[in-house]
């Protein structure tokens, strides 16, 4: 049997005298037992297998889509519902007006629903207290966004549940130093850490919908899922809502790797008593998936300034409020100014009175 | 291409603000010797009358003669020619005259039961170098048997010279005393304790708060910079994917079913670490002498 080095990859040959495994390239030397072991789990570490995610597909009753509307919107392409009472007359992507398409076709119906429970007004409140808090955004900018263009929208969500088992193998080193003579001496240990563990993910969502940017809506979470209830098109009275246009095989990819992050994340954070950490092999499967269709309440905001779009978003369930702003330049280079004539004072005072 | 303008802005302010400190050195240039000339104040390099008695008299007595007994330039250790012992001593005379300070040098074979530093103050004191009340002046003592140097100061000169001074002596004339170079070695002395006495050490201490200014100015200036441009990107910019699902795990969190660490192998690596290098100075410091007075000094091995 022929092991191939830790360290270089080279292979390993006996060595009789020792009765330990050397390795003839980089002379590292191995005791047979944990060499059989690392081997072991080498050996154990396979290709990914397919991930499958189970759906149960609803679709709308007759009834159900006979109270719906599809609106189009003809300058940026967008495609909303709303019932019929609500009466769509402006795009909440991009502020511009929009026509009846006609009648809703056949179309999956979402599982859940997560009612909207922040209003209108404290939606614009919420709005005011965000942009006054961003000390670089111009004033200008600050002044002329158009608040009264908030809008609620029911955003498409592909809701991903899965368990993630697996097994991570890492290199560890431990640094030991010392000093005998006038030599100073530092021994590295180099270990493999293997952690097995699993851990369940409930409800982590990806957006269905291409007109809003993923990260925004990614950085309005969490949306807690307990509350969401089975989807009514009740729910959509006074609203509009986003059909989703990405497939959930697509939207699958961004939860899948956003769960593996998390799980190794999760991992390494058990692993202590290291120098140092390098993740050598990660072997994660995703078991019992579970794919659900969900609406969830997000208030929009879009406004221009200077030729560039800025879209704001609340997370409708629990008002926390983002958006990228656009920043002064005028107002950073003055800061910059200023903390560098401080920041030289105050170090120059430091360092010429203290030493 | 704004943030590079705002870079420009603070560089140039700040080079604005740093113009007092250039003034400031440029108004010190006609600094001279920082000692007032003590009017009738006789010779100082008036050899011992030859029915006196020599210094070690006077240490025996722990008493300061007080008359200078010694020339400048004493040579027990015989290391020059008559005619540069000549020249030598006429450069310390020189020098010793302009600034108002004793400027010796004494070199001995062997220093016996003494250490450089008591050797050179004693030898100090009690040949009664040093001008004015507070005896100012500086010796440099050179012994062969152990290849000894030690600098003393006195009076003024002790809190003149510190160790940045200290080093730019032994800069200026221990290569030539480790090569065997001894007239260009107690020149170069003399040369450099001039500088410094003329300086006053007001102009160096200018010139380095000047250097400590600019390092903070470029330094300062280029972390505050990149640090607001950091802040406000991260400000206006709040937008991101999320790193991780921690806020979608369900309760109980994570279950390991498997732990193992395996000990694969070890290196040792060893760095030569030399002991410290006995031909490095020691560093100065006020201390007192067998008499009681008050020296500064700094010597090494060459």
């Amino acid at each position: 049997m022929q092991y191939k080095c830790p360290n270089c990859g080279g292979g390993l040959e006996f060595n009789t005298e020792a009765q330990n495994v050397k390795c003839p390239f980089c002379d590292s030397e191995f005791a047979t037992e944990d060499l059989k072991a690392y081997d072991e789990i080498l050996s154990s570490e396979t290709e990914q297998k397919q991930i499958e995610w189970e759906k149960e597909d609803r679709l709308y009753t007759e009834d159900e889509k006979e109270n719906i509307s599809v609106y189009s919107c003809k300058s940026c392409g967008g495609e909303i519902i709303a019932d019929n009472t609500t009466g769509a007359t402006h795009c909440p992507y991009c502020g511009n007006p929009v026509i009846v398409m006609g009648k809703f076709a056949d179309s999956l119906k979402p599982d859940l629903v997560i009612p909207f429970k922040i209003d209108k007004e404290s939606a614009k409140k919420k709005y005011y207290e965000y942009i006054s808090k961003k000390f670089f955004a111009p004033k200008s900018f600050k002044l002329n966004s158009h608040i009264d263009e908030i809008k609620g929208l029911y955003v498409p969500f592909w809701l991903f549940d899965a368990i993630a088992d697996g097994t991570l193998r890492f290199k560890g080193t431990r640094v030991r130093k010392w000093t005998q003579g006038n030599y100073d001496y530092t021994e590295t240990s180099y270990f493999a850490v293997v952690r097995q563990g699993n851990l369940g993910y409930e409800a982590v969502p990806v957006d269905g919908a291409s007109k809003l940017d993923d990260a925004l809506m990614e950085s309005i979470g969490p949306f807690e899922v307990k509350d969401a209830v089975d989807f009514q098109t009740a729910y959509l009275t006074g609203f509009m809502a986003d059909r989703y246009d990405v497939s959930s095989q697509t939207c699958e990819q961004r939860a899948s790797q956003r769960i593996r992050n998390d799980f190794e994340s999760e991992v390494r954070n058990t692993v202590h008593g290291y120098t140092s950490l390098t993740l050598e092999n990660s072997q994660i499967y995703l078991q019992k998936n579970r794919l659900r269709y969900a609406l969830y309440p997000v208030w929009l905001l879009s406004t221009t300034y200077n030729g560039e779009k800025y879209t704001f978003a609340m997370n409708g369930q629990n008002g926390k409020f983002i958006g990228n702003s656009p920043a002064d330049s005028k107002k950073v280079a003055l800061t910059s100014i200023i903390a560098s004539a401080l920041s030289t004072a105050a170090a120059f005072l430091i360092a010429y009175f203290c030493f | 291409m704004k943030k590079i303008i705002a870079i420009c802005f603070t560089v140039i302010l700040a080079v604005f603000s740093a113009l007092p400190v250039f003034a400031l050195t440029d108004a010190d240039e006609g600094f001279t010797s920082p000692f007032s000339y003590a009017e009738g104040y006789d010779g100082y390099i008036q050899p011992a009358p030859s029915d006196s008695y020599d210094w070690t008299y006077y240490r025996s007595l722990r008493q300061i003669p007080s008359k200078t007994l010694s020339p400048l330039l004493v040579d027990n250790g015989n290391l020059l020619t008559s005619s540069e012992q000549a020249h030598v001593l006429s450069v310390l005379s020189e020098k010793s005259e302009e600034l108002n300070v004793s400027i010796a040098v004494l070199t001995q074979y062997s220093l016996g039961q003494y250490s450089p530093e008591v050797y050179a103050d004693d030898f100090y004191d009690y040949n009664g170098y040093g001008k004015g009340e507070n005896r100012d002046g500086i010796l440099l003592l050179v012994s062969m048997e152990y290849r000894d140097y030690h600098i003393t100061t006195c009076g003024s000169c002790v809190d003149l010279f510190g160790e940045a001074e200290f080093e730019e002596l032994d800069d200026a004339f221990l290569s030539y005393l480790g090569d065997g170079d001894y007239c260009e070695a107690f020149e170069a002395f003399a040369s450099e304790v001039e500088t410094i006495i003329l300086n006053g050490g007001a102009v160096k201490a200018h010139k380095n708060a000047l250097k400590v200014f600019l390092i903070c100015l470029v330094v300062c200036s280029a972390v505050s910079t990149v640090i607001v441009i950091l802040i406000s990107k991260s400000s206006s910019k709040p937008v991101r994917y999320a790193s991780n699902a921690a806020d979608y795990h369900v309760p109980g969190g994570l279950n390991l079913t498997n732990t193992r660490d395996i000990f694969l192998y070890k290196n040792v690596t060893k760095h030569y670490n030399p002991p410290s290098d006995s031909s490095s100075g020691g560093s100065g410091h006020s201390h007192t002498s067998s008499s009681g007075s008050s020296h500064g000094g700094h010597g090494g091995k060459f």
